[in-house]
């Protein structure tokens, strides 16, 4: 149902795509008809789209509700030094407007959730899963295999990416054969927690743009049963099989799940380990007031080592969280101590540590990040 | 008479335990959920990790009562977040 030719303008451009057999004029018009949805324009979605506008294929639809952040710029190449603070979908069009005016890019600007997926996915042929967190990447696995939609799916950690495709179509493998639950929060880090290696997204988010474009053309053997693991450190692939599993509780023999769940609670987003008791806290503007003063308190810096390369308080003394209760005694006894991390997570669990050993302790609200916001605009954020 | 394997980490577990993998001796029976409990007690850092993670044996995904075989090459693929 090809709703287009292709102009002048557009033979030319794709004219090296004409001259491969495998896609042709008639595999170049399938591409301008077929509808690809990238969840998230980030690490993986950047460099999926900027192919795949190339390539001609389009819509294209993008959803995020995110804004460009200058941390993203390493990685995330849909967006410019300019672009910080713009909303990614709309730096996201403006990027591959400019590289292919002959794509259409429909912006989603929205948090994917499960009231909105079913309607969104529903649009489109092709979804990529480029998302950067668990709670949605169950949610659009599930949307897809409920919709009979091939799920592109790439993730990434440092210097290890993993890529399949979950397609429901052949009766292949879901996100949920390979892990049907979630990790616990906090046990698997994200980009941010962990850091990336700026390129590995680039790998990772092409092999997904690769796949999409086979789907729609009907050529090759996807990934589907199989999943890709890459290690940029070793340069090396590996490939497991993936099989469907016949208990999954979304594509198996007797589906549990029908339709779509809550998945922030599924995922325990927001759930803490412990009860919450509050721990004795001080803000960032409290904070200077002590330093500008005589100081009668250690500053406990419980970050890990890298993250004081980024930024750090003066006068602080660094104990990373997870070595603190091994080195209790190089901390003052006769002195209060405040406790900081980035955003403040950590220097609470240190506080609760140190209080628990004896010591006075005090959490810095919202951690070095908010003295950068509030304090210092000149320290570097992370 | 034990079993040698070979077991090899992927993402998190690689950059926690800060190794590829290591050559393992196991008596002739062991499962993959004992051999998540060994490597767990090996090294106690990555337990919660192990958990999490799913085992291939000889490039197929296999399930906890999988009966480890003198050879097996054996994956450890923890599940990966970031986009």
């Amino acid at each position: 149902m090809s709703q287009s030719e292709l102009g002048k303008k557009e033979l030319e451009r794709y004219s090296r795509h004409l001259l491969i057999p495998e896609v042709g004029r008639g595999g170049q018009l399938s591409l301008k008809d077929g509808k690809v949805l990238l969840i998230g324009a980030g690490g993986l979605g950047s460099p999926a789209a900027v192919y795949l506008a190339s390539a001609g294929v389009g819509p294209l639809g993008i959803v995020d509700f995110d804004r460009v952040e200058a941390s993203n710029l390493h990685r995330q190449i849909l967006h410019f030094d300019g672009d910080v603070g713009k909303k990614k979908t709309e730096s996201a069009r403006e990027t591959l407007t400019q590289l292919n005016p002959h794509v259409q890019v429909i912006t989603h600007d929205t948090r994917l959730h499960k009231e909105n997926a079913l309607s969104i996915l529903g649009d489109y042929d092709v979804i990529i899963d480029g998302t950067d967190n668990f709670p949605t990447r169950y949610l659009v696995n599930d949307a897809c295999v409920l919709l009979g939609k091939p799920n592109v799916y790439g993730s990434i950690f440092r210097f290890d990416g993993q890529a399949s495709v979950f397609d429901p179509r052949g009766d292949g493998p879901c996100y949920r054969c390979l892990y049907p639950e979630p990790p616990p929060p906090g046990v698997v880090p994200s980009c941010a927690e962990g850091g990336v290696l700026g390129v590995l997204p680039g790998i990772i988010g092409v092999i997904q743009a690769t796949e999409a474009i086979k789907i729609i053309l009907g050529k090759g053997d996807t990934l589907t049963g199989r999943l890709l693991l890459y290690n940029a450190l070793e340069m090396s692939f590996h490939e497991l099989k993936l099989r469907k599993d016949p208990h999954c509780p979304l594509c198996g023999t007797n589906p549990t799940v029908t339709e779509l769940i809550d998945y922030e609670g599924f995922c325990r987003i927001g759930e803490s380990e412990e009860p919450a008791e509050a721990v004795a806290s001080l803000t960032v503007v409290e904070l200077k007031e002590k330093m500008e003063g005589e100081r009668s308190f250690v500053l406990l810096d419980v970050r890990e080592s890298h993250e004081t390369e980024i930024c750090q308080l003066t006068g602080s003394v660094l104990i990373p969280l997870g070595q603190l209760a091994n080195r209790m005694d190089e901390v003052p006894r006769a002195t209060p101590v405040i406790a900081y991390c980035k955003k403040g997570i950590r220097g609470e669990k240190a506080v609760r540590l140190l209080n628990e050993a004896g010591f006075t302790a005090t959490n810095l609200e919202g951690g070095i990040i908010a003295w950068a916001e509030q304090i210092d605009p000149e320290m570097a954020r992370y | 008479m034990n079993v040698k394997v070979q077991v090899r980490y992927f993402a998190l577990l690689r950059e926690t335990t800060g190794s590829e993998g290591e050559k393992y001796s196991f008596p002739q029976g062991t499962t993959i959920l004992e051999l998540r409990t060994q490597l767990g007690s090996h090294r106690p850092e990555v337990m919660e990790i192990l958990s999490e993670a799913r085992f291939a044996v000889n490039e197929d995904f296999v399930d906890d009562s999988y009966v480890l075989a003198d050879g097996d090459f054996v994956a450890v693929i923890p599940p990966v977040s970031g986009g």
